[in-house]
Formats: structure tokens, C-alpha cells, sequence
């Protein structure tokens, strides 16, 4: 099952769940200090004074990829939607393309966004954001195991719900 | 003095190889690159272009409605990038290296575009050819209202869209 779960959905997902996200900056400031003072995932404010953090979805029919005329934006092996630097031509057709507007063009003149942190990735580590946030809202890992955390969390939201 | 007479003979077989150029057409190599020419009809105002240029001969500024991608001979090093890296293959090289001229404007060449404005905050943020490009590309992918707010806009209305469901404050 995994298998086919794995080339449908293209892997590992990640999943920020706004119920538990306390809007701590934590994300922002960690994603800052890996990208070099880049972050990827930003909070903005949804209104009654809470800040939620937004990042690339990664889709499984990325419009960005479908746009872009140099197929520089690809997804990788693990379902991570990267930009190949040595391809991209920085004609900005990905940021007209995005729904949720993720991609940014940055000097010298090439598309950035979230790659869920590549290099620890490679190593075997979770990426920053997944493994600094305070409350574990941001839930990163295979398809069928992060579907399955969050139906027990709204689980347990249902049961304990205070009266 | 014998090795020089041979000029002589070698001169009888070619013939004259130099053309008396300004009555003749000039001698110019398949790989030489003069201006570049910009097709304002294939040109979508991506910008590509003036992020590559390595001396700034191509800048797109953003003018009101008006997206104006212009290009200045007088810097132009004629290396070709911008050719290269055009999507809409809108640029070519010419020939053309007969650049002088008394007149300053004949240096410039303007490409105008049309922008799109932000639907939520106004802004001017691409030009509409480059959108309706994106849109024939992606080919229904998106909403079609999306594609007219900015990218700026578009996070915070899914930020807050997602808010409102999940946690029941804010709104659209």
C-alpha cells in the first residue's frame, strides 16, 4: 500500500496545523538562519491579533512546475518541489503561476522558495521548521502517516473539547 | 628574398580577398553578433532579459500602468545572454553593427507593456501579457481571480482563508 500511497501523492508531505500553531516566529527565525537570512516560511496575520505560518504546500500538480519553460522547477524523489538553480532563468512565470504566491525572484535574477531544507534532508534529518516548532504543529513525514496523526488530533480535539 | 616573390603568386591565385566596404556589403562571420531585436509581439515582460544583462543594457521599469522594458545600445557589450535566456525566444541577434548616430534616442529602443493591478491592494505587480502566458500554460489550473492579486495578497488571503476555517477568527 505504502508504494502506491508513495508514487500517488509523491511521498512525504508536510502539514502545518494551524489548531495547536501558537505563532511563536520560531519557524520564521530558524528557516532565516538556515536559508542565510532568507526565511521561507512566514507568518502573516489572520486576524483577532494571531499570526499563522504560511510556506510552500509542495503540491502533487504544482502549477509552478506546469509554468515554468525551463523545467527548473522539478520535485524531487521525495515530493519537495526544488528550483535548479543552474536551469532557472528568472522569468518569474512560477510567481504568476503559484496559487498561495510562494515563489520570489531574488538578486542576482533567479526563483526562491522552500526546499524543505535540501542539505538535511540529505543527511537524514527532519527539516527545521518540523523539528524546532514548540508545539509540534508543523507535521512533516510519509503521506499516509501524517493523514493519520492528524485525524487522531481532531480526534482528540472532538473528545476533549472543553465545555 | 626568393620567400617573399611567393606573395605573388599566392595573390594571382586568391584574387582580392578584402571588399571595398562602405560600395560592398560588409564581411560579416555566420557566429557575429551585432544588436539585438526585440519582437514586441512575442515579448511577454518577464524580465529574464535584465536579470541576466550583465552591464544593465536592458532595464524594465514599472511606470503606473505601463511596464517599459528598455534597451540602450550605447552599453550593450553584444555578448548575447538575453537571447539566450528570452523563454518567448522574442529576442534575436542581428547583424546590424552600424550603430553611430548624431541623435541620442536612436540609441534606445522601448518595448511597453500593459501592467496588471493587484485586485485587493492595488498595486501594479507584472505585466498582463506575462499573466495570460501563465494562464495558457498552467491551462485552467488556477482561479482565474487569483492570477490578478499580487503575490503578497495571495498569502495573506490563503493564510487567512485556512484561518478561518481551522481556528474561526478573521475571515476574508
Amino acid at each position: 500500500m505504502n508504494e502506491e500511497v508513495l508514487s500517488k501523492y509523491g511521498g512525504l508531505t508536510r502539514v502545518i496545523n494551524y489548531d495547536v500553531c501558537i505563532g511563536c516566529y520560531t519557524c520564521e527565525e530558524v528557516c532565516k538562519f538556515i536559508h542565510e537570512g532568507m526565511a521561507f516560511i512566514v507568518l502573516y496575520e489572520i486576524g483577532g491579533g494571531l499570526n499563522k505560518p504560511i510556506s510552500c504546500f509542495h503540491c502533487v500538480k504544482a502549477p509552478c512546475v506546469t509554468a515554468c519553460p525551463t523545467k527548473a522547477m522539478h520535485k524531487d524523489k521525495d515530493g519537495a518541489i526544488l528550483v535548479d538553480l543552474s536551469k532557472c532563468i528568472g522569468c518569474s512565470a512560477c510567481v504568476a503561476a503559484c496559487p498561495f504566491g510562494i515563489p520570489e525572484i531574488v538578486p542576482p535574477g533567479y526563483a526562491s522558495k522552500c526546499d524543505l531544507c535540501n542539505p538535511l534532508r540529505k543527511e537524514g534529518l527532519t527539516p527545521g521548521c518540523v523539528s524546532m516548532c514548540p508545539t509540534k504543529a508543523i507535521v512533516w513525514g510519509d503521506t499516509a502517516q501524517v493523514a493519520k496523526e492528524l485525524r487522531v488530533r481532531a480526534l482528540k480535539k472532538l473528545v476533549y473539547k472543553p465545555v | 628574398m626568393v620567400k617573399f616573390l611567393k606573395i605573388f603568386s599566392v595573390s594571382a591565385r586568391e584574387g582580392t580577398v578584402t571588399r571595398k566596404y562602405p560600395f560592398e556589403s560588409p564581411l560579416v562571420t555566420p557566429e557575429f553578433r551585432g544588436r539585438i531585436d526585440i519582437d514586441p509581439v512575442k515579448c511577454v515582460g518577464c524580465g529574464a532579459c535584465t536579470r541576466i544583462c550583465p552591464t544593465k543594457t536592458l532595464t524594465l521599469s514599472y511606470e503606473g500602468d505601463e511596464a517599459v522594458l528598455k534597451y540602450f545600445i550605447g552599453r550593450c557589450i553584444f555578448c548575447g545572454m538575453c537571447a539566450y535566456v528570452c523563454p518567448q525566444n522574442a529576442i534575436t541577434i542581428t547583424k546590424d553593427f552600424e550603430l553611430a548616430s548624431y541623435n541620442l534616442s536612436d540609441l534606445y529602443d522601448e518595448v511597453v507593456h500593459r501592467t496588471v493591478r493587484c485586485s485587493i491592494c492595488g498595486k501594479p505587480f507584472t505585466t498582463a501579457k506575462l499573466v495570460r502566458e501563465v494562464e495558457t500554460r498552467i491551462n485552467g489550473g488556477d482561479v482565474e481571480e487569483l492570477l490578478n492579486i499580487c503575490p503578497e495578497c495571495r498569502r495573506r488571503l490563503t493564510v487567512r482563508r485556512i484561518g478561518s476555517r481551522v481556528v474561526g477568527t478573521g475571515g476574508e
